[in-house]
């Protein structure tokens, strides 16, 4: 099989797939759920067999490493906008992660909203975004790239916002939507400027063109441009806020939008720009203290919260700084490989997360503490899923997760040693965030095997049954009392004992808890990607100490966490902490009404001002026909019909001409 | 001194001169015969428009003395303006064919007709200060008669009324002239004798003044605001063929007279013209705004006459090469869609009476009851109003803002835009009638005489839409 014969090749068929299948789903499918949902799963499967055809061709050799799309735009000589993709190993191994993400998210969206009248929507939307992502994978051309990253705006949108009939769902999608919107501006204006001066759109033409001026006071400007619109998408600090919120979308569209795609777009794009960010330590600076303090503020608050689903989403905050910290980090010459790691590891734990939490959701009703304490117990089915997603998520060997961190902080604690600011920034943060991402992963873990609750309903049904023993009278009783022998032996025979009750509560059919076992088992066993030739990972030196002593911090805070969770009533090491610090990191340390004090009120102060003006504008334009009639009214009254006042007229006309002619000379 | 004469190439202005007392001497032979003098006229006319092809085909120039500067000359320019003059009288007298009038005065008519003519034909072609004032009056005089003879109160009072005008602008064409010799030196508008003047301080006030007078005196027969107050008064009391001559034939006269001026002062600097840029938007301004509030028929052409007068200065005010090009082109296309409105006027009033065709509101349904002559005037006003489908209007308006916009005189081409909206909502008000259900009045037939005319407007309209490139390609 001659895979470069093709007209078409797998590295454009990862974006044209799920492209055509968005439409294919809006096109054919208008009733029913099923065609629909036969139309997603079999996209998401040829979106992932073109990802598995691009992985076959980078394994057998080189990447045909530029492909055309539409052709090149012809907009004259001044800019060149060639729009083509590059397809290197980061992009073979992302679209993979993608891809997996995309389908299990497609099959399990078929189980978890199968009642929902606007599943067909949804899904849609999902096969949509993917083809978005998977453009900013493989995109070699901002002005591509731009695209893709809109549209991954607008559909984060429809899906945050899928449940529009409630007022918190449309809340969020708009909050979503303006908060990334408000952060792509800088964005646009950044790439902008690196594409203007540089005279193309080519991504990798604009980074050799900006190599050469690497301290120049524009690329450092453009880059923190750049570093706004990413960390807007990526939520990162101070954009922070909108993601917690997103969780009023559904859990598929989360592990979605949260795993591999649009919050990990921008660790993809600044891999990109890398070689120009590894030489400016300026805009390094200012992407290690963003991520850094993301990452900390992120994991401090994931402990906090009250709903777990709000726990995952500010540890996909921290875990997203994680990545943008290793780019921070990063020493000239050096490709961005790890943060790449990381994102295919948390792409695997988080989506693998978001799900099982979805289908605990599903069996106990809701997300907050109080009711999935102790759901893991009562459905041991997830207990394995949510053992891997947890154990990875803290970094526990050898799980994926442990790899890519360890290594992250290894490097980092390497640049920290040449007295680097950003990766000391950086070093820093991570010396903080490992214990904390041990300790909110365990105190999850023990919320949702919490044995007191179980415990407590079967003493509740004891309490139940002998009520209703009380209540039973005497004589009712002998009444009502078993006919029996002489000896006493019932005269029928006694009920067979119960059955050894069956599981039968709802759970996803078995093609998608098999996804699930995929994601889970990439999760464990992910790390063994850097033994592949595509990622160039140091990985046979590592520091012994280092990575002793974070698993050291680790086990302490764990340890800690079980200690903090003894003896509380769902098993919530967070209940420890003052009521009052719990329920203001819930609400993300109010930090909307800093949003709303620093740039919802200006703006707004700023519309009334020019709703003002433009009133007085209407006002004066309004005027206008009564002036023209007053002054209509006026001049007939002196076109008098008689000689006298033409003559007079001519008579200034004739004074202010010539003074006119005189003074203007 | 001797001058040479070529007869051929004076002919344009020989033609109607000689016709307009031939037309009184068969008076004098055969009297009391209407039809016969107008249709001499129209021949004369005609005759005419034959005699300009020299010169539209190259500069002609003729009364060149030994040594000394010709004192006629024409190139294309002028041929085109002289040719619209013929082409405009004559509409202006087929039209006035089937009008009945007193019989003994119909040759006067025909006669002063053709001497307002001759005197617009000539003024573009001289040379010499004295015949350019004296053809300037020969093209104006006539027309006070033509306007009195009407012999209606509001007829005299417009006479009147023009006539006082008519002479404080010739004492301030005459005191012009008088100024531009005593700056310059000569008593023509030829050489360089301005442009020596301009570099003499003590001359060079003398020569603006002089320049701006002669502006002044000229813009009462383009009635360009504060000189207008004459034209609506002249325009309700005149009868409308005449009304049509005083709206397309008299404006041709006064453009050629100021087309004269301006080339012999091309030195002037641009700041000077803008007193002219000035004069164009104050007309368009107290044109549109009074032509929106006018409900009687004649007087909105005037204040619409008024209005589209300062359209045609505006090019004229830049300095800019292209600017007398789309001053005529503008002219041109004012003065054919300006004849077709007076046509259908002429032809309502002749059908139904004046009193029919002189309110507005008699126009509603038009389109309807008479369908040519309703197309023709929507068409029309489509043009003046520079909308779609009447793309000629359109394409002139914008070639007239052109030259203003190359010269960055702001000001001026955002007033013409904003009065280039007002315009819109001008004729937008009397089309907007033809569109009503009509009433139940009772129609005549129209004399076939102006349904030709009016058909032969329409194609010129629609022609000159189709491929409005032509009008201007022909003054490149």
């Amino acid at each position: 099989m001659n895979l470069q014969a093709w007209p078409v090749q797998p590295g454009q068929l990862v974006v044209l797939v799920p492209a055509a299948t968005a439409v294919l789903m809006v096109l054919l499918a208008r009733r029913s759920n099923a065609v629909n949902f036969a139309i997603a799963i079999l996209g998401a499967l040829l979106g992932l067999g073109a990802a598995g055809l691009l992985a076959a061709q980078a394994a057998r050799g080189p990447l045909p490493a530029d492909l055309p799309t539409i052709g090149a735009l012809p907009v004259g000589p001044g800019i060149a906008i060639p729009l083509r993709l590059h397809i290197d190993h980061i992009a073979v191994l992302v679209t993979g992660a993608v891809a997996i993400v995309s389908l299990t998210v497609q099959a399990f969206a078929r189980w978890y909203l199968f009642h929902d009248p606007r599943y067909r929507q949804f899904a849609a939307t999902v096969a949509l975004f993917t083809a978005a992502m998977q453009l900013v994978v493989v995109s070699d051309d901002v002005l591509l790239t731009l695209v893709g990253w809109e549209l991954m705006g607008w559909c984060s949108y429809l899906l945050i916002g899928h449940d529009s009939e409630r007022e918190k769902a449309r809340r969020a999608a708009y909050k979503a939507f303006l908060v990334t919107r408000f952060a792509d501006a800088p964005f646009v204006v950044g790439i902008a400027a690196l594409a203007v001066v540089a005279q193309t759109t080519s991504i990798r033409a604009i980074v050799q063109h900006w190599s050469a001026l690497s301290g120049s006071l524009t690329l450092t400007a453009a880059l923190i441009c750049i570093i706004c619109g990413v960390a807007g998408k990526s939520a990162q600090v101070p954009f922070q806020d909108w993601l917690p919120d997103a969780m009023e979308g559904p859990t598929p569209a989360s592990a979605l939008i949260h795993a591999a795609t649009m919050v990990a777009a921008g660790t993809i794009v600044l891999a990109r720009f890398a070689p120009l960010l590894a030489g400016n330590g300026t805009a390094r600076l200012v992407l290690a203290i963003s991520a850094g303090l993301s990452t900390v503020f992120a994991a401090a608050l994931a402990f906090c919260q009250h709903d777990l689903k709000r726990l995952l989403a500010w540890s996909t905050v921290s875990q997203v700084g994680l990545m943008l910290l290793a780019i921070a980090a990063l020493r000239p010459g050096v490709t961005p490989d790890l943060a790449v790691l990381h994102l295919l590891s948390h792409a695997a734990f988080k989506a693998l997360l978001f799900l099982v939490v979805g289908w605990l959701a599903v069996l106990t009703g809701s997300t907050v503490v109080e009711r999935l304490s102790g759901a893991v117990t009562d459905h041991p089915r997830t207990r394995r899923l949510v053992a891997a997603g947890l154990l990875a998520l803290a970094g526990v060997p050898p799980t994926m997760g442990f790899v890519s961190k360890d290594l992250i902080v290894d490097e980092a604690l390497r640049s920290a040693a040449d007295r680097d600011a950003a990766s000391v920034v950086a070093a820093l943060a991570l010396i903080i965030v490992v214990p904390l991402t041990a300790a909110y992963a365990m105190r999850a873990w023990l919320v949702l095997t919490h044995r007191t609750v179980s415990e407590r309903y079967q003493e509740l049904d004891v309490i139940d049954d002998s009520r209703s023993v009380r209540e039973v009278g005497l004589a009712e009783m002998l009444r009502e009392a078993e006919p029996v022998d002489a000896h006493g032996h019932a005269l029928e025979p006694a009920p067979a004992p119960d059955p050894e009750p069956v599981d039968d509560s709802p759970r996803p059919p078995i093609p998608t808890r098999g996804l699930l076992w995929v994601l889970a088992l990439v999760a464990v066993f992910g790390g063994v990607l850097i033994l592949s030739p595509w990622l160039t990972v140091d990985y046979l030196h590592p520091n012994w100490w280092i990575v002793a002593s974070a698993l050291m911090a680790m086990a302490a805070a764990a340890i800690l966490v079980r200690a903090m969770a003894l003896r509380t009533v769902y098993g919530d090491a967070a209940a420890r902490l003052p009521r009052y610090v719990r329920s203001v990191a819930s609400r993300g340390l109010d930090l909307d009404r800093v949003y709303v004090a620093l740039v919802a009120t200006p703006v707004l102060a700023l519309a009334r001002v020019v709703a003002r003006l433009d009133g007085a504008g209407e006002r004066g334009v309004a005027a206008l026909p009564g002036a023209a009639e007053r002054f209509g009214r006026w001049s007939e009254t002196k076109h008098r019909r008689t000689p006298t006042t033409g003559l007079v007229a001519v008579a200034l006309g004739v004074l202010v001409i010539g003074l006119l002619g005189v003074t203007l000379w | 001194m001797k001058v040479s004469v070529n007869w051929l190439t004076l002919l344009p202005v020989l033609v109607p001169a000689l016709a307009a007392i031939l037309v009184l001497l068969v008076d004098a032979v055969l009297p009391r015969r209407t039809a016969l003098h107008w249709w001499f006229a129209a021949a004369a006319l005609v005759g005419g428009m034959v005699a300009t092809v020299p010169a539209a085909r190259a500069p002609v120039r003729t009364l060149c003395g030994s040594g000394q500067p010709c004192l006629y000359a024409a190139d294309r320019v002028t041929a085109a303006l002289q040719l619209a003059a013929f082409a405009c009288s004559l509409v202006a007298v087929l039209l006035a064919v089937p009008v009945r009038r007193a019989s003994r005065l119909t040759a006067v008519e025909a006669s002063a007709v053709l001497s307002a003519t001759a005197g617009a034909v000539g003024v573009g072609a001289a040379r010499d200060l004295g015949a350019w004032l004296v053809l300037l009056e020969l093209a104006t005089l006539p027309l006070v008669a033509l306007v009195a003879f009407r012999a209606r109160r509001t007829a005299v009072d417009g006479a009147l009324s023009m006539l006082t005008t008519a002479l404080t602008s010739f004492g301030v064409t005459a005191v012009g002239a008088a100024l531009w010799f005593s700056a310059t030196g000569s008593a023509t508008f030829l050489g360089d004798a301005a442009a020596q003047a301009m570099l003499d301080d003590d001359k060079r006030r003398g020569v603006v003044l002089a320049v701006l007078l002669l502006v002044a005196g000229v813009a009462f027969k383009l009635s360009l605001a504060p000189f207008h107050a004459w034209t609506p008064e002249a325009f309700d009391g005149a009868s409308t063929p005449i009304g049509a001559l005083l709206a397309t034939t008299s404006k041709i006269a006064a453009v050629a007279a100021l087309v004269v001026v301006l080339r012999s002062a091309s030195a002037i600097s641009s700041s000077t013209l803008y007193v002219l840029g000035a004069l164009a938007l104050a007309s368009m301004t107290l044109g549109n705004l009074m032509a929106l509030r006018e409900q009687r028929t004649l007087r909105f052409l005037a204040w619409s006459t008024i209005a589209q007068a300062g359209w045609v200065v505006l090019p004229l005010s830049t300095v800019d090469r292209p600017g007398l090009p789309a001053s005529v082109a503008y002219l041109v296309v004012y003065a054919v869609a300006t004849l077709v409105v007076f046509a259908v006027v002429t032809l309502v009033a002749h059908a139904d009476g004046r009193d029919a065709a002189t309110d507005l509101s008699a126009y509603r349904g038009i389109l309807r009851t008479r369908p040519v002559a309703g197309l023709a005037l929507a068409l029309a006003l489509l043009v003046l109003a520079g909308l779609p489908p009447g793309v000629v209007g359109l394409v002139a308006k914008v070639a007239a803002i052109v030259p203003v916009v190359h010269q960055h005189a702001w000001w001026l081409a955002i007033g013409a835009a904003l009065n280039a909206m007002l315009g819109v909502a001008v004729y937008l008000r009397w089309l907007w009638l033809l569109w009503q259900p009509a009433g139940a009045a009772q129609r005549d037939p129209a004399h076939p005489v102006h349904r030709v005319v009016v058909a032969l407007g329409l194609l010129a309209l629609v022609v000159t839409s189709v491929l409005p490139g032509t009008v201007l390609a022909f003054l490149r």
